[in-house]
């Protein structure tokens, strides 16, 4: 595609341009076509004002990399070589300061380690395993058959339940026991507690 | 993409600016080494040497700068970010897998860091969205077209536009509109699935559509003589 001859005539690609833009605009269109779009959207003066009527989101087509390259490369060669310049110095100096963040942080002496497998995960994997002995070590207390069992005044415990031994303030809680099978069985209890802070 | 183990997290990037400005011993020199393949410069760091790394930068800078500044719309935050991508991924060096392009591995801690630093300042750039509506709409009191903008306008349009973004959706709305890159490089940097990237693309493009309209309505009419 290219663009008008001169900037005030009307483009010969205009029909391409809005048919490509309204399948665009309906996600519709392949890669290479978004492509083609986009490019002449961003170099054809006549066009993108169409274009962008119909899918607004054409406007951003000149802030793309390669619009952005075909703009500077359009300047003067003056701008040119002392834009590489800046960008020579601006990429010399966070070199310089990237080294120095690096020799700071290592002389700190791991003010941020690195949060890989020796770092990080360790700390989680032995959390883990220590709620989890918590947890197993709880239910084993909790089954065994003089255990305390925290209780409250709410519904739901048998009459003929273990005694109270400790208090649990919590008003909406509830206890459930369920009776075992055998005299000696296991027996086991639920604690419902809706304010419980887990 | 942006979770606890990712050397992208970080609190914040202030802290990056308190870092440079303290007093620091003699920096880790760096002669440079243009000739060798970035493939054995990164072997290289990840035997710790630095001179490697400092090349690294160096050839890598320009690129993740323009990708930082599209992405954030602001300079200094563009550079904040950039400087801390290159410490974590120093500090990650052993993390890293070869099996992905070592840019790939930097945009992804780069989009880690940008994506905090968008959530951080957002409000505060919804604000400044609005506020720049409010000024431009009482100076200007003929609409210019699409056409007779400058890239600097066009820049802060999407800045104001972008606010209804997601920091994902605005991520790949970057990524893949103004990097020109493809769904599937995207789902690389994110670590998500294409339909993912496409998904978010194609949300991120119907609300900036919507919100061009509703802003910016003589753009709309503009072709058409309002008839749509």
């Amino acid at each position: 595609m290219s663009g008008p001859l001169r900037p005030d005539a009307p483009c010969p690609e205009r029909e391409t341009t809005l048919r490509l833009a309204e399948l665009r605009s309906r996600d519709a269109l392949d890669a290479a076509g978004e492509s083609l779009l986009a490019r002449h959207a961003a170099e054809c003066p006549a066009c993108l004002p169409d274009a962008v009527a119909v899918d607004p989101t054409l406007l951003f087509v000149r802030l793309s990399a390669s619009a952005e390259a075909e703009e500077n490369a359009a300047r003067s060669t003056f701008r040119i070589a002392r834009g590489g310049h800046d960008a020579a110095a601006e990429a010399e100096t966070l070199v310089a300061d990237v080294l120095a963040a690096i020799r700071v942080r290592a002389v700190e002496g791991g003010g941020r380690t690195p949060a890989g497998p020796s770092g990080l995960r360790p700390w989680l994997r032995a959390a883990a395993v220590v709620l989890l002995a918590s947890g197993l070590a709880a239910v084993l207390y909790l089954r065994k058959p003089d255990a305390s069992v925290a209780t409250s005044p709410a519904a739901g415990v048998p009459a003929a339940g273990r005694p109270i031994v400790e208090r649990l303030e919590s008003p909406g809680a509830r206890v459930y026991q369920f009776a075992s099978a055998t005299p000696s069985g296991p027996t086991v209890i639920f604690i419902a507690n809706p304010d419980a802070d887990l | 993409m942006v979770d606890d183990e990712d050397p992208g997290n970080v609190e914040d990037v202030d802290e990056m600016r308190t870092n440079v400005l303290r007093p620091v011993p003699p920096v880790l020199t760096s002669f440079g080494r243009p000739d060798l393949p970035e493939s054995l410069l990164v072997e290289k760091v990840r035997e710790g040497d630095t001179d490697s790394f400092a090349e690294i930068v160096r050839r890598r800078t320009p690129g993740l700068l323009a990708f930082l500044r599209r992405l954030l719309g602001d300079a200094e935050d563009a550079r904040d970010v950039a400087q801390l991508t290159f410490v974590r991924a120093w500090e990650n060096r052993h993390r890293y897998d070869a099996a992905w392009a070592y840019s790939t591995w930097l945009f992804r801690i780069a989009s880690n860091l940008a994506v905090d630093a968008l959530r951080a300042r957002r409000s505060r750039a919804r604000t400044e969205a609005e506020n720049f509506r409010l000024v431009r709409g009482g100076l200007s009191a003929e609409p210019e077209g699409p056409a007779g903008l400058d890239r600097q306008e066009i820049r802060r349009i999407f800045e104001e536009c972008a606010t209804v973004l997601s920091e994902k959706q605005r991520l790949v709305f970057v990524l893949h509109e103004f990097e020109e890159s493809e769904s599937r490089e995207i789902a690389a940097i994110l670590d998500c699935r294409e339909s993912t990237v496409r998904n978010h693309l194609f949300q991120a493009r119907r609300l900036l559509r919507g919100e061009i309209r509703r802003r910016y309505p003589e753009f709309v009419r503009a072709a058409f003589g309002g008839a749509r």
